[in-house]
């Protein structure tokens, strides 16, 4: 197997961001497909049939999520499009919305006919200044062009399409909370139920998706349902974008038929660790995801079970590679510094916890560790995912569990070299 | 008796702030994205307040109270958003923002140790700018240009694979601009 | 109806119900911070979480039983926020398990991580519920080591003195202001850890309910100014009573100190009159029960004891022809009814009133433009002094513009009278005053009599508010000095002038 390349077909065409181009390969001709060919309720059947996951990170089924939206229901019903890629490690919605905007906005149109829904919005993270002028110039393109505003290919369909321009949380990347920063509020998750299917945006229905879920749409449209499905494993249908970075001699954006061994994309598609060095470990996907050990990465195929199945998750598809010479508690520190950073502060497992954590990695970072710090971690984790509003518990417990189980010989070592020292015994070379 | 009357102190809005007419077409534009309703007007905080940064610099006082006014929001409110979100500038910074990421990815790929090292060629501390005004350096969380990492982004443009070297050329290159 | 099951207990309702209240109703109390019933839902301290299931169904709908023929319940795999969690018929609900109290165990933990360890100079200690839930619910130790997060001291307020690094951030300061004092002047602000409840950078908080901020802040974050390090609350006595600084009738808490002094009133929950609030008027106006109390009759500014009060009283009243009478809106219906009687059969005169502030004149019982409880009348019963016909043909604010049409006067008098410097000097164009007052005043020296008469909180009655609410309200200290009250005064001057006792006295 090689790369598949659906989504970043062309992607390196001198052009490929202008609509002129993007149609030239084909662009826009699901929409038009869709629209003057089939049912919202056969393109609804096609996605449910493609076993498209949610590529955000959660990977729930975009064809339950579709089936979710009660079309006849009166009032506006939205459409948000996720594009506040803030996870650690992940890179591909920046490069896809930059050099092929038009793929976003041809799901997006395609999604939002069939779900009946009048009007979206691209949520993109305030740093990404340019993506965010790629895609509002890739939309007034569109609506040149007839795709986008009244009466879309004389169907009758009027949907219209914005850009919206994050200010820095990462905590926003949470559906809910990105609804409230639209609009124009502090960006907190909300307390669920209700769901955005019948409470989102301004209270309508809504459906959210993430940029590379949305440019998986046309492809499906195009090619049908099966063949999209047939791409990835029975259970993760298609492909996926795959961010490497780190210590690897190739990094960048890779698309992959999900099910692909992560030997063969790893070592034949991104050269392995840079300058020849021994692997240490890898984080799966984003830093969220819990690092993974090289044998733990032995048989491993590149799919949301496979993946599972070693105690991580697929994420985002942000693979970050650590070579032999990583200092891991260094890393462990820096993660866990990020989410003290980016609570919302809303609830108090998660806004008391992750400041404490980082208080903790700071200390044995810095040389201040006690031995029962690791234990203190432990018994903490099992208080703050479970208990807090939205999944940032979890994205920041699990993680740091991970770090001090796999690399509890590391944080011993800290700790022994410390003002502290370690006072059981415990060996550092456990 | 009644210290009721000493308590309504009257909020005298003096507004030394508001938006030129680029700044004006620009909110305009933006006006058309959102219901003509209180909720669609309060959509336009953000927008707002980044026309406001882009024109004024930083959010002042003053900023806040025209945000208010022109979206039909508190200022408190305004003042409890742009509070929220980090790249909303509280503080006049330097010309030219320097943000370097550090982290996960870019400090594998010494990010961090770039950033400590400008911050000492430029003499100043994380989140100082330097004396003539030019340049402030800030750390940041992930850009989302891991693949090309280090990364750092000045006001809103992206630099990748940075190194000290790079950094000196691109801090010359700009003071060159200024 | 339908029913839910907490600890056993099954408890029905009706439409919407919460599931904190309704443990309330059987006894089972829910530790929460961040939940207030007349607030909107935040759901954000985590307190209140609990195992929440429900009867679990088989695949054909019907329910699924253990082999002793229970209903099996199946519990959710992460407890619930009661205050959040709608209840449904059939909800089992348990708040005593081990999971539970673990979970409360830790949510104390991290809210008492950044929390000062200042209990023995906090004013909130006493009431404070972090304080009673750390003993009730909290581990003994905390195995936080790291340094506690603190705020720059800011001044958003006249009335609250702020102490943040005390905050947990339950947010029912800032949902308060929005939602009930209708107010954007408080309100989150940052991010995360940092996270801070604040008015914008340089200004203050101007509503009028801001003590109700302090009440609700379940922790010493906001202190009452005027209250603060006055006295530990274990201290003073806390007896229940009415506000009577408008026309609403706020129930309330007086705290009360040894000397008998209010140190601090409180709002006490009705309904249908306060809800949970008081204004800040009507909470720091207490000073007056304290301050320039009379404690003894005068004639002349000379002290003299009661029985010769009444009879140079009642000579005096027997020499005059034409006498006037302002009555008080500050007193007890029991205390209007003796007046009006008095004035009718033996001052018989109709030159009596009770009107002094246009809003009794204009009988206007609305709240004042922009109040969300300060009525337009300042007096706590005006409505009662209509009901026992104490309107004249004239005002009293008439009667006193005109003090050459009455050769004797006599005036029940009250806090909002004597500091008022228009009624008070009208008053001094009197020749002849015989006056009723709880307050030293500046016309004792030449008034032919001044009683001295309990206020409002040394005495028993009812009061009648702006919307035609009685009020029953019992003596919480006893009262100053000599003071007598007003029916007692009139029982003896009608006994001394007619040798009968007053109507309806049952003598």
């Amino acid at each position: 197997m090689a790369e598949k390349k659906v989504i970043l077909d062309h992607i390196n065409d001198e052009g490929e961001q202008t609509l002129e181009v993007y149609q030239g390969h084909g662009g826009y001709k699901a929409l038009e497909k869709a629209i003057k060919q089939m049912t919202p309720a056969q393109i609804l059947e096609e996605v449910k049939i493609s076993n498209l996951r949610g590529r955000g990170g959660a990977g729930f089924p975009a064809g339950v999520k579709w089936g979710f939206i009660k079309r006849e229901a009166l009032g506006p019903k939205y459409l948000i499009c996720n594009a506040d890629e803030g996870e650690p490690g992940t890179f591909k919605d920046r490069r896809v919305m930059t050099v092929k905007p038009h793929i976003v906005i041809e799901g997006i149109i395609i999604a939002a006919y069939c779900m009946g829904l009048d009007a979206g919005y691209i949520y993109i993270r305030g740093e990404f200044f340019e993506p965010y002028q790629a895609m509002d110039k890739a939309i007034d393109e569109a609506y040149a062009k007839g795709y986008l505003g009244k009466n879309i290919l004389g169907s009758g369909f009027n949907f219209d399409l914005y850009t919206y321009l994050g200010a820095g949380a990462y905590i926003c990347g949470d559906e809910t909370a990105l609804m409230n920063s639209l609009e124009g509020k502090r960006g907190m998750p909300r307390l669920k139920p209700p769901f955005p299917a019948q409470f989102g945006l301004y209270g309508k229905p809504t459906t959210v998706h993430n940029v590379e879920t949305f440019s998986a749409v046309p492809s499906i449209i195009a090619n049908g349902g099966k063949w999209y499905s047939d791409l990835g494993t029975s259970k993760s249908g298609g492909t996926k974008l795959f961010g490497i970075s780190g210590h690897v001699e190739r990094p960048g954006v890779y698309e992959l038929n999900l099910g692909t061994p992560w030997k063969e994309f790893f070592e034949d598609i991104a050269g392995g660790v840079r300058g020849g060095k021994k692997l240490k470990a890898v984080i799966p996907g984003g830093s969220s995801t819990p690092v993974l050990l090289p044998h733990e990465l032995e048989g491993m195929l590149l799919d949301y079970e496979s993946i599972a199945s070693r105690g991580s998750m697929l994420g985002t598809g942000a693979v970050i590679v650590f070579d032999e010479t990583t200092d891991m508690v260094k890393v462990a520190w820096r993660a866990m510094k990020f989410y003290a950073h980016e609570s919302c502060g809303q609830c108090t497992p998660c806004r008391e916890g992750c400041d404490w954590f980082y208080d903790i990695f700071n200390r044995i970072y810095k040389g201040e560790g006690r031995e029962e710090d690791l234990d203190k971690i432990e018994n903490l984790s099992k208080f703050i995912g479970p208990n807090t509003i939205c999944a940032f518990g979890d994205a920041f417990v699990t993680p740091a569990l991970a770090f001090i189980r796999k690399f509890r010989s590391d944080f011993l070592e800290y700790i022994k070299k410390g003002k502290y020292g370690l006072k059981s015994g415990e060996t550092s070379h456990a | 008796m009644d210290n009721m009357t000493n308590r309504t102190n009257e909020k005298t809005k003096t507004m030394n702030f508001s938006f030129n007419e680029s700044s004006m077409n620009e909110f305009r534009r933006w006006e058309k994205k959102f219901p003509e309703d209180p909720a669609g007007r309060r959509s336009l905080v953000i927008p707002a307040l980044w026309i406001s940064q882009w024109q004024h610099g930083y959010i002042s006082r003053d900023v806040i109270n025209y945000v208010a006014e022109i979206t039909q929001t508190e200022p408190l409110h305004v003042w409890g958003v742009a509070t929220f979100y980090t790249l909303f500038k509280k503080e006049k910074t330097g010309k030219f923002l320097l943000q370097f990421c550090t982290n996960i990815t870019c400090s594998l790929m010494g990010g961090d140790q770039v950033f400590v090292n400008t911050c000492k060629k430029l003499g100043v501390k994380a989140g100082e700018t330097t004396r003539d005004g030019m340049f402030t350096a800030v750390e940041v969380e992930c850009l989302g240009a891991c693949g090309e990492s280090p990364t750092l982004q000045v006001n809103e443009k992206y630099y990748t694979h940075m190194t000290d070297d790079e950094v000196e050329k691109l801090v010359a290159d700009l003071r060159k601009m200024a | 109806m339908p029913e839910i099951i907490i600890d056993d207990i099954p408890v029905q309702f009706t439409g919407k119900a919460n599931i904190i209240e309704l443990a309330k109703s059987v006894g089972v109390d829910i530790p929460h911070f961040c939940y207030h019933p007349a607030l909107s839902v935040s759901g954000n301290c985590r307190m209140c979480m609990v195992e929440v299931g429900m009867p679990a169904k088989e695949k054909d709908g019907s329910l699924s039983k253990d082999e002793n023929g229970k209903v099996k319940i199946s519990f959710m795999p992460k407890l619930q926020p009661s205050c959040y969690q709608d209840p449904t018929d059939g909800m089992v609900i348990r708040t005593k398990t081990e999971k539970v109290i673990q979970t409360r165990k830790h949510i104390m933990e991290f809210l008492l991580a950044n929390h000062p360890l200042d209990c023995p100079i906090c004013d909130q200690a006493g009431e404070c519920v972090l304080q009673d839930y750390s003993f009730q619910y909290g581990f003994s130790k905390s195995q936080f080591l790291d340094q506690k997060r603190t705020f720059k001291k800011t001044l958003f307020s006249d009335v609250i003195t702020p102490e943040l690094n005390r905050c947990i951030h339950c947010d029912r300061c800032s949902r308060f202001t929005k939602e009930i004092a209708h107010d954007y002047s408080f309100t989150r602000t940052w991010r995360g850890n940092k996270t801070e409840l604040s008015a914008l950078p340089g200004e203050k908080i101007t509503h009028n309910y801001q003590g109700n901020m302090v009440d609700i802040c379940p922790v010493g974050a906001l202190t009452l100014t005027d209250f603060r390090f006055k006295s530990r609350v274990w201290f003073l006595k806390h007896s229940e009573g009415l506000c009577t600084s408008c026309g609403k009738g706020c129930n309330v808490v007086y705290s009360i100190d040894k000397q008998n002094k209010v140190l601090r009133i409180k709002p006490r929950f009705n309904a249908a009159v306060n809800s949970y609030w008081m204004c800040d008027y009507g909470r720091l106006r207490y000073k007056f029960f304290n301050e320039n109390r009379k404690i003894a009759h005068t004639s002349s500014g000379t002290e003299i004891d009661l029985n010769t009060a009444i009879e140079k009283a009642a000579t005096m009243i027997k020499s005059s022809t034409r006498i006037a009478a302002i009555a008080s809106a500050n007193e007890t219906l029991e205390s209007m009814q003796a007046l009006k009687d008095f004035a009718e059969n033996i001052l018989k005169t109709e030159n009596i009133d009770y009107r002094v502030h246009s809003s009794q004149i204009e009988n206007n019982t609305d709240i004042k433009t922009g109040e969300v409880l300060l009525a337009n009348d300042p007096y706590p019963n005006s409505q009662g002094a209509k009901k026992s016909g104490l309107s004249g043909s004239v005002t009293a604010l008439d009667i006193l513009k005109n003090p050459l049409q009455a050769d004797l006067l006599l005036a029940v008098l009250d806090d909002k009278f004597v500091e008022n410097p228009d009624l008070m000097e009208a008053l001094g164009k009197f020749d002849k005053i015989i006056l009723f007052s709880p307050f030293v005043t500046v016309h004792d020296h030449r008034a032919v009599v001044t009683f001295a008469i309990p206020s409002l909180i040394e005495q028993s009655g009812i009061l009648v508010n702006i919307n035609g609410m009685e009020q029953k309200f019992q003596k919480i200290i006893t009262p100053a000095g000599e003071a007598v009250l007003v029916p007692d005064i009139i029982n003896r001057l009608t006994l001394k002038i007619s040798g009968k006792m007053a109507a309806g006295t049952g003598a």
